[in-house]
């Protein structure tokens, strides 16, 4: 194949992720003497190089590059989610130096894989081909199935990562059926193929059963209701680092993939999958709340409420058709902007479990680590540490849609565009959904500043401080000044054609 | 329709080689089971365990690292056919391919994972 | 004719393995059932004049998957002999499920009149499969090198002796 350097410049964004990847795994391997230091700064770099990149593509470059044959194109969407996924991938690998210390979990395949499934992120939502979004879908999942298991002698994160595994196994089947179905209906796995196909009356019964079978595939990937039974326990028993990494970057990259897919592949179609989104978002607004209700370990219900969140996101794709019968493909916009908020609140959420760990005796004299999992465990922990219990608390009152946080403006957008679009009730739905979720989330921060502490032996770390105070600094940001981060979805959503 | 001859005959193979072994195990062959026979063979001697004990952990591995250097291996055949045709792009290409995965064997030995303790 | 006759025996035989994978009861012999199962796709595949792929079947899934399985069941069975029930514990709805999921398959191809991909010659052998993966859908192919990378990663990660 021929390609030009220029060609080369829509996946050296990706690239980079994975080079400094391979290296972290290498000087781990191969380099004596090496330092946790060596390995953050190689990652930390690799991420930045990456994120410059992307930052000049956006700048200096402007059009978007279709490269090798169109199986990836380096667009608008496609910087967009990537900047949101490195920036969680930046702050996850900053609080894994928590997990990675206090676990003895070895450092450089830790950071490796990460940035391997992160770079697969990347390229997954620059795919444009199904054979590329297939390949880069399982290379993410593998990567996220070892990491979720990678405390080898914790027997919870054992059977998450193995749960994890079945089900995902599972969903790569419906994916590849579907994907198969697409391609003997279509006779090509490309997506701007596929529509011309479509148009052109190759629209028969096994090119839809097809695409319905492919969105099965992403909605057990993002964790959509009636796919979400894995999620508990995997984000459950996975270590808390990996779980803040996975509850935001696949949903992320999924449901960027899923975008892309459905506008590029399947617009002509949006009579038929816009109504299957729509009771898929409904089911997954109000399940993932009501189970959220129950909990009464804070990771299970954070759990829960990421799969309600993947809920509220979904609402943009449901509503793309308006009732007026009018496609509107900018709708999308408002899950790109409501999937960066989540982003940031739910990594920071995540994070100040791991930074409110404690040190368990073990069996042997030897002593185990336990992140912040209970409600008790939290228990007026607001005195002794008034400032993590401020940004917690800033957490969850963003999850929960309060002003004038970013999960406000994120719901609001979503909302507001849904009732414009005349789907009233699926917005009613979903303020609804909301506002029993602020049940759970107050009860919380109810925990924190009123009950009367019950442990207090726990030993933050400093590095997970700085992930905190990032992630708040964000969520304030973007809920304060929202306007240059929705200009700039709206933008991803209008150039993608 | 070569091919559908080809698969006609490895079909006849197989279930002429089936039914044979099949047809002497249920009609001919008389069957007068005893507590001894039932056993596994061990050269005579009295059986110390079952034949179907459990292996060490390390034959999973070797059995992982065998999958997937034998994948590695498979997609070496497409390219080895027409390396000619495709010449030095088509090598750099299988180059970068192999790179990776050399990478990967170099990991695996370094850390242990060809020793057997 | 005598293709069609080929293909529905191997449809057949197909479908009775696989069934047996599911209902048999000695994880062992499910494995073996799963062989013979895979064996005759690679029959299929022979039919649709993808010979490479055939082998590439026989050789994957026969040789190396196989072997894998047999050794994950070699090594998690504590008890010799152990039958594990195949039938599903619980809901009584999973098979109406699995049922409708097929027959919505089935109608699906039915109903569709013609099959784009059957109109493009097959690629069968290996060197347009070769064209496939180095020139087509290359990123695709480097992108498998670091599947396989990840993999190996993984198996070490999680199978290596010493603790944590």
């Amino acid at each position: 194949m021929t390609f030009t350097i220029y060609e080369l410049a829509a996946m050296q964004p990706a690239l980079l992720v994975m080079i400094a990847g391979l290296l972290a795994v290498g000087l781990d391997t191969f380099v004596p003497s090496k330092t946790r230091i060596a390995h953050a700064m190689l990652c930390g770099g690799g991420v930045i190089a990456a994120m410059a990149a992307l930052g000049s593509q956006l700048y200096y470059q402007r059009t978007a590059i279709h490269a090798f044959g169109n199986m990836l194109v380096l667009d608008d969407m496609a910087c967009f989610l990537s900047l949101a996924i490195l920036a969680a991938t930046g702050l996850v690998l900053i609080s894994s130096d928590a997990d990675t210390t206090r676990r003895n979990i070895g450092f450089g395949e830790y950071y490796g894989l990460i940035m391997i499934a992160a770079s697969a992120m990347m390229m997954l939502v620059a795919s444009n081909d199904f054979m590329t979004i297939f390949v880069n879908l399982e290379v993410l999942s593998l990567a996220l199935y070892v990491l979720t298991g990678i405390t080898r002698k914790n027997p919870r994160s054992n059977e998450a990562s193995v749960k994890y595994l079945v089900s995902g196994a599972f969903a790569t089947c419906f994916f590849l059926m579907g994907v198969a179905f697409l391609y003997g209906a279509t006779g090509t796995f490309a997506l701007s193929g596929i529509r011309e196909a479509l148009a052109l009356g190759l629209d028969s019964s096994m090119a839809r059963v097809g695409l319905g079978m492919v969105m099965v595939g992403f909605a057990f990937k993002i964790g959509a209701v009636p796919f979400h039974m894995w999620v508990p326990d995997v984000y459950e028993g996975a270590p808390t680092s990996t779980t803040a990494f996975m509850s935001v970057t696949v949903k992320a990259a999924g449901v960027g993939a899923l975008i892309r897919v459905l506008l590029i592949a399947a617009p002509m179609r949006s009579d038929l999958w816009a109504d299957l989104l729509w009771w898929m978002a409904v089911a997954t607004m109000v399940v993932g709340n009501l189970m959220a209700l129950q909990q009464t370990s804070v990771k299970r219900m954070l759990a829960f409420s990421s799969v309600a969140h993947t809920g509220y996101a979904l609402v943009a794709l449901a509503t793309m058709r308006s009732t007026d019968e009018t496609f509107v493909p900018e709708a999308a916009a408002s899950a790109l902007f409501y999937l960066l908020t989540y982003t940031f609140m739910t990594l920071g959420a995540f994070s100040f479990l791991i930074y409110m760990g404690h040190e368990l005796p073990g069996k042997d004299g030897t002593s185990e680590w336990q992140d912040a999992e209970t409600l008790s465990d939290l228990a007026g922990m607001a005195d002794r540490r008034p400032w993590a219990a401020a940004m917690m608390g800033l957490f969850l009152l963003s999850l929960g849609g309060i002003p004038p946080t970013a999960g406000f403006l994120g719901k609001f957008y979503l909302f507001a565009g849904a009732i414009e679009r005349g789907h009233v009730t699926i917005a009613v739905i979903g303020v609804m959904a909301s506002l029993v979720s602020l049940y759970y989330y107050l009860r919380v921060i109810v925990w924190m500043y009123m009950k009367e502490p019950m442990i207090a032996d726990e030993k933050p770390h400093p590095s997970v401080a700085v992930v905190i105070a990032l992630a708040g600094l964000a969520t304030l940001l973007i809920g304060v000044m929202p306007g240059a981060f929705i200009a700039a979805a709206e933008h991803s959503i209008a150039v993608l054609r | 329709m070569v091919w559908a001859q080809v698969a006609i005959y490895l079909l006849i193979v197989t279930c002429l080689g089936l039914g044979m072994s099949y047809t002497g195990y249920f009609f001919l062959a008389p069957s007068r089971p005893r507590a001894l026979k039932q056993e596994a063979y061990e050269c005579g001697v009295p059986q110390m365990a079952g034949s179907r004990e459990r292996f060490s952990v390390r034959f999973y591995l070797i059995a992982i690292m065998f999958i997937l250097f034998d994948i590695e291996t498979v997609f070496l055949i497409p390219w080895a056919v027409l390396y000619k045709q495709l010449g030095v792009p088509g090598l750099v290409e299988i180059g970068i391919f192999f790179a990776v995965l050399g990478f990967g064997l170099a990991y695996l030995w370094r850390r242990g994972g060809l020793e057997w303790d | 004719m005598l293709a069609t006759v080929a293909v529905v025996v191997i449809a057949v035989v197909l479908i009775a393995t696989a069934v047996a994978v599911v209902v048999s009861d000695n994880l062992v012999h499910s494995v073996f059932w799963l062989a013979a199962m895979l064996i005759t796709t690679a029959l299929l595949y022979v039919m649709l004049e993808a010979p490479f792929l055939a082998a590439i079947q026989v050789m994957l899934y026969t040789g190396g998957v196989i072997t894998m399985m047999l050794f994950g069941v070699m090594l998690t069975q504590r008890d010799p002999g152990s039958r594990v029930p195949s039938a599903s514990e619980a809901p009584g709805w999973a098979a109406p499920v699995a049922l409708g999921l097929g027959a919505t398959l089935l109608v699906a191809i039915w109903t569709t009149p013609e099959l784009a991909a059957l109109t493009p010659t097959p690629s069968g052998d290996a060197q347009k499969i070769g064209h496939m993966f180095l020139d087509r859908y290359l990123i695709a192919f480097e992108a498998l090198s670091v599947l396989l990378l990840a993999g190996m990663i993984g198996a070490i990660v999680l199978a290596r002796k010493g603790d944590a």
